[in-house]
């Protein structure tokens, strides 16, 4: 068995890997996106154009002229969801309820600092656009222009209500730009003017600053041969990004601006090595959680007490005073509701 | 600028779906060579490989934020170009009933010019025998996971690696 191992094994290895695969692969599913809506377009057309004529045949001879609009639906199919993929999870019980069913079927979310608004993101199939809501589901509002892929999204909690998102055209896989956009006008601010490359390591990250009107993301180092990342900000009203911490990703400033939380180092996959807090001024960082493959980015609590973070396929709580970290429950991508709350994607 | 220490870290392989959702380009980065190598030695056509290749990674990208948080996502893939590479099969065998073929395709790893054994102990199987063979031997499947990849029963699944080794080494052997 094992010459017949070795010998397809050989027989495979003299066959060159073809260039540009990834490449081709793009365009595929863009061709394929690009006919399925023209199918999905054609096909709701048929059904809207032959239930007009159905309607008007019914209506009585006198109202045909009177017909009233139908009504609107403010909800884009694509983000409804009928399955019980997050839930609401109470830290201390950890009893779950599921999501309002209309803002069910995003990735990432984020509540606003009065905590009645949700902005939340899918991933990582198509269509990847922000969109906002009021906590039951209500009042569903895009915020990432069409076309535009967006990840990450963050609320700020003093910025005068603010989100950030890493946005990148549609299709394009390039590491994209930082926005900001002020939910009540919809007016979108780019502030990174980033290098733009095609790169496995392409999350940025972003989360606000408290009291300084600038976001934090992290980059890693694209000439360095091993994979090393480091926390950069920049104001939101845009300018040059200055480096803050090196050999850190995933970084998130307390709520009071007094710590900051980051992963070190981070892996290939996204993964980091430990849970690191340190002083915002500098200063010796607390390990606060040690053993790897922390997997998405931890996240304070509102009141800056604790830090909610998934390990494996577990999601934890680590009281930031003592150091002692509680299973919640099996699932990944926490996020603080309120602060016995959180938001979590089962798994 | 101070470094933290750094930390004797875990592997947690498999267990990172989460994060790993947040890329499939890292996935893609991950598998494609290998599954594009493997392919090949069940095709002996580099074209054929990376045809099927691209139709699985195709099809777990369109699912990519449940495949993600899946346990094993490369044994997913595994089994999708399995699938894919016998629907390929079948409509090939149907278009050559109807003769509807338009052309005939080129000798199994005659695009490799060297280790003439090799060509000859490997081009002489079926596909199907080929695709066995990488099944048990390569991925260690058991046959019937082998055969549920295949869309076939386990005994088939032996029956055809059984016959593939059988014929490899009469090839090797009237080689020596």
């Amino acid at each position: 068995m094992n010459e017949t191992r070795d010998m397809l094994e050989r027989a495979g290895d003299r066959f060159p890997f073809p260039d540009g695969a990834f490449d081709r692969l793009i365009r595929r599913r863009a061709r394929k996106q690009r006919n399925r809506r023209t199918g999905t377009f054609v096909l709701v057309a048929a059904i809207v154009i032959l239930l007009a004529v159905v309607a008007v045949e019914a209506l009585p001879t006198n109202d045909r002229t009177t017909g009233t609009d139908p009504a609107p639906s403010d909800l884009p199919s694509e983000v409804l969801s009928s399955d019980d993929r997050h839930s609401f999870v109470d830290v201390e019980s950890g009893d779950t309820t599921p999501l309002p069913q209309r803002i069910e079927g995003g990735f990432s979310y984020a509540v606003s600092g009065d905590g009645t608004t949700f902005a939340f993101g899918p991933c990582c199939s198509p269509p990847m656009e922000v969109y906002v809501a009021n906590v039951d589901g209500s009042g569903m509002r895009q915020m990432s222009p069409q076309g535009v892929e967006a990840f990450g999204i963050r609320w700020s909690q003093d910025v005068g209500s603010m989100l950030t998102y890493q946005g990148r055209d549609s299709g394009d896989l390039l590491i994209g730009n930082l926005f900001v956009v002020d939910p009540s006008t919809e007016e979108t601010t780019q502030v990174t003017h980033l290098r733009q490359r095609r790169h496995r390591w392409w999350f940025l990250s972003p989360t606000f600053v408290p009291g300084r009107e600038a976001l934090l993301y992290h980059l890693p180092r694209w000439n360095e041969p091993t994979e090393v990342w480091d926390l950069w900000s920049i104001p939101v009203a845009g300018g040059d990004p200055a480096l803050v911490r090196r050999n850190a990703g995933f970084g998130e400033y307390s709520p009071d601006g007094e710590s900051l939380l980051y992963l070190s180092p981070i892996r290939g996959d996204f993964t980091g090595g430990g849970l690191w807090v340190v002083d915002a001024s500098g200063g010796q960082p607390r390990a606060l959680v040690e053993g790897g493959g922390i997997a998405s980015p931890p996240r304070w609590s509102p009141d800056g007490t604790r830090i909610a973070y998934a390990q494996g396929l577990n999601v934890f709580v680590v009281d930031v005073a003592t150091g002692r970290s509680s299973r919640v429950i099996r699932g990944g991508v926490p996020e603080w509701f309120d602060d016995d709350t959180l938001i979590v994607t089962r798994v | 600028m101070d470094e933290p220490l750094q930390l004797v870290t875990q592997s947690f392989a498999g267990e990172t779906g989460v994060a790993e959702s947040l890329s499939f380009e890292v996935f893609f980065n991950d598998e494609a060579r290998t599954l594009f190598r493997r392919l090949c030695a069940v095709t002996g056509n580099s074209a054929e490989a990376e045809e099927i290749m691209q139709d699985a990674f195709l099809a777990l990208w369109e699912r990519w934020d449940r495949i993600s948080g899946m346990e094993d996502p490369t044994g997913y893939l595994y089994r999708t170009a399995m699938n894919v590479f016998r629907k390929r099969t079948r409509r090939a065998v149907v278009a050559v009933r109807r003769a509807i073929a338009p052309a005939p395709d080129p000798a199994p790893f005659s695009e490799i010019d060297e280790q003439q054994d090799l060509v000859a102990a490997l081009g002489g199987l079926t596909p199907r025998q080929r695709a066995a063979l990488v099944l048990l031997d390569v991925l260690d499947y058991s046959s019937e996971e082998a055969g549920h990849a295949l869309g076939i029963r386990a005994a088939t699944v032996r029956g055809l690696a059984s016959r593939a080794r059988g014929a490899i080494r009469r090839e090797m052997s009237d080689r020596r």
